[in-house]
């Protein structure tokens, strides 16, 4: 069986826990709890009728408290690099991540994407300016609420994984 | 410290800044400072003098010029150690700084997350000091302390010293038939899972023959049951140059680091909001003036040309059609955005229903009045207030602040149509009868009342009584608004023998006897 790491990262209350949650569990909830350390999670996934065994690490958020530690990027495959629709500093984390994640490994595959697309009325910029913004990374424009673009994050990038360097 | 000037105090409020330790500095369009205050020496820079370059002291502006709005920069480390919140904003010919030192608070989340490093810090010395030899010479208080402690060899096969607890389990390779659990063996992955990557780690740390200890941070996972479980892990050699790896348990210590993380981020992200919130209302702020402004200008320059001499009659006429329609135009869109903003105090709408706290009708009355009577009598107008003789007191429905306004605009109206020289009166009764039982306040004049015509739409938005002030309007609107939010009800008669008498009935909230 193929094993493959993707690490969540991104500026904490940007909704990482929730999309893993929403993808392995198909739930949501309202209330945030921050994750202190990392969470380690699987999932069996079918790419093109290959198993493939996801390992996800859901890091903590960074911010002026903490900050993610290299050495948990080892033997990442993927990175899954989230912003919050709502919150334009959120994407700065993202860019300064992706920088992070590229010179540890240039051969990383990168996924991005904005959550909390729900909130349309909360929207910092549009979606079109967030895509504009995003142009040089694969972007997909979920929201752990509804389920939104979820489950084609996760396997677009999974499929990225499997797919030779 | 010295004083913060006004422009620079007003922007520190708009950043919402709480008390603590600031330092300002003002910039020209060069760069170079103009002006500076606070204490900048707690920020470790003395040297940023008038007559310096702001960008060489304080590198981070340089990705951020030029400031063309209000903002703040992401948050700083100073020099000296000091963690501040960065505020910037345009000023004539330059801009302006203004750093807050939150360095306590930085500090305080910190030292909660060293408290729950001191633990790790204790096992770790223990596990330099023989904690390892302590177990192989058989001790069992391992499990009791949540560790499971284990030797490792050089190519990372790491086996149990002691009594494994139930929850290591899923770490170690199943036991063989027979097999105690000490000797039982780590299990040894693809590198992928959190442990693996720690023993990774934790080889280089052990070959590196350092001493103290490295821990690998908290991670959680979802155990065989599906039930999830936090753990860190420490290496350490100990001094028998055994490499030592313990794995704890640290569920309750990691629930008070995250209660305590929790809270850190949820007031960031409280504070964000509100700075999103308050920015918003300022660019609505300046589209409506803006808005507001184009008919002005309009009806300025239509003025002005009236006020030139010698026009015809037609273009006179023509002219004030023109300013007319302006007006107009201003009119309905101050209509509309009171719309808007009528929608948002609706929410702010609530009162009170309890008797023992809900306003005294009596008591507010006999107040307004009694401050009221002054200016009447400067008006040459009597001023009279006739109470129920029982009950004394008068509990109504009704939020205590707006019912004063509510009795006040009815003083007023009062006050501006009854002609000097007559008597307004104010009366209050009970009903019973009524179900809920209810006060009626009467508010009579010996004006010329309102029309018949007029009386429909009085309390209506901007509905002005012929010939009156337009101040009437809306302060009859706000309170039909108050009242009927509160479930009463309000209205206009003509008064007998002449005059208006305008009436709000509430409902009663005190004992019906
Ligand atoms: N409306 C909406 N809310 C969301 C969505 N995703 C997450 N949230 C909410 O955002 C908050 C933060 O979500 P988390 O999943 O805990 O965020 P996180 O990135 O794991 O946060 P940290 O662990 O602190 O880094 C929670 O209150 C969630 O309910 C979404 O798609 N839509
Ligand atoms: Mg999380």
């Amino acid at each position: 069986m193929i094993r493959k790491k993707v690490c969540l990262l991104g500026s904490f209350a940007v909704g990482k826990t929730s999309l893993v949650r929403r993808f392995l569990h198909s739930e949501f909830s309202d209330r945030y709890q921050t994750t202190v350390g990392v969470k380690v999670d699987k999932k069996e996934l079918e790419i093109d009728g290959q198993a493939i065994t996801l390992v996800i690490w859901d890091l903590y958020g960074e911010d002026r408290w903490q900050e993610v530690r290299g050495s948990y990027l080892r033997g990442a495959s993927g990175g899954f690099l989230v912003a919050d629709a709502t919150r334009l500093e959120t994407l700065d984390v993202v860019r300064g991540l992706a920088q992070r994640l590229r010179e540890q490994d240039p051969d990383i595959h990168l996924q991005v994407v904005v959550n909390k697309v729900d909130l349309r009325d909360g929207l910092a910029i549009p979606l079109a300016e967030w895509r504009a913004r995003i142009d040089w990374a694969p972007l997909t424009f979920t929201s752990a609420k509804t389920g939104e673009g979820v489950e084609q994050a996760f396997d677009a990038l999974a499929r990225a994984c499997l797919s030779p360097r | 410290m010295d004083a913060l000037p006004e422009l620079f105090a007003a922007q520190v409020l708009r950043a919402q800044f709480a008390e603590g330790a600031w330092a300002w500095v003002r910039v020209d369009e060069q760069g170079v400072v103009r002006e500076r205050g606070g204490d900048w020496s707690r920020f470790g820079f003395e040297s940023l003098l008038p007559g310096t370059v702001a960008m060489d002291a304080l590198p981070f502006l340089v990705g951020s010029l030029p400031i063309l709005a209000p903002h703040a920069l992401p948050s700083v480390t100073f020099g000296a150690g000091v963690s501040a919140d960065v505020w910037v904003f345009p000023v004539p010919d330059g801009f302006g700084l203004v750093a807050h030192d939150v360095s306590d608070r930085v500090r305080q989340v910190g030292r909660m997350q060293q408290e729950g490093y001191q633990l790790s810090l204790v096992n770790a010395r223990l596990t330099g000091q023989g904690l390892g030899s302590a177990v192989r010479s058989g001790e069992d208080l391992l499990s009791l302390l949540k560790m499971a402690v284990f030797e490792c060899d050089e190519n990372g096969v790491c086996s149990a010293l002691g009594t494994l607890a139930p929850w290591a389990d899923p770490f170690v390779e199943p036991a063989l038939a027979g097999q105690a659990s000490t000797g039982r063996t780590l299990k040894q992955g693809d590198g992928l899972s959190f442990l693996d990557n720690f023993l990774e780690d934790a080889q280089i740390f052990w070959s590196s023959g350092q001493a103290g200890h490295l821990a690998s941070g908290v991670w959680c996972e979802a155990l065989d049951g599906g039930k999830e479980a936090c753990f860190e892990a420490l290496a350490a050699l100990d001094e028998g140059g055994h490499r030592n790896l313990v794995i704890e348990r640290v569920d309750a210590r990691y629930a008070e680091r995250q209660g305590t993380l929790q809270r850190a981020r949820q007031a960031h992200l409280d504070f964000e909001t509100l700075r999103g919130e308050v920015q918003k209302k300022e660019v609505l702020l300046q589209c409506i003036v803006h808005d507001l402004r184009a008919p002005l200008a309009n009806m300025m320059g239509v003025l002005s040309l009236l006020k030139g001499s010698g026009l015809e009659p037609d273009k006179v006429r023509e002219l004030l059609d023109l300013a007319l329609r302006q007006a107009g135009r201003q009119d309905q869109m101050m209509r509309d955005l009171l719309e808007i903003f009528a929608a948002e105090v609706a929410a702010l709408q609530s009162y009170d229903t309890d008797p023992t706290s809900a306003p005294d009708l009596a008591q507010v009355l006999r107040e307004r009045i009694r401050e009221r009577i002054p200016a009447f009598e400067q008006a040459q107008l009597r001023l009279e207030l006739e109470l129920p003789a029982t009950p004394a007191r008068l509990p109504v429905a009704a939020h205590a602040d707006r019912l004063d306004r509510v009795l006040g605009n009815l003083l007023g109206n009062a006050a501006q149509f009854a002609p000097a020289g007559t008597e307004v009166r104010v009366e209050a009764s009970l009903d019973l009868a009524a179900t809920p039982a209810q006060v009626e306040v009467r508010v009579l004049d010996r004006g010329q009342g309102v029309p018949l015509g007029e009386q429909a739409r009085l309390f209506d938005r901007f509905a002005q009584g012929a010939g009156s002030a337009g101040a009437a309007g809306l302060g009859l609107y706000f309170c039909r608004n108050a009242v009927t939010t509160w479930g009463g009800t309000c209205g206009y008669r003509d008064r007998a023998g002449g005059g208006a008498e305008f009436w709000i009935r509430l409902e009663y909230l005190g004992s019906q006897e």
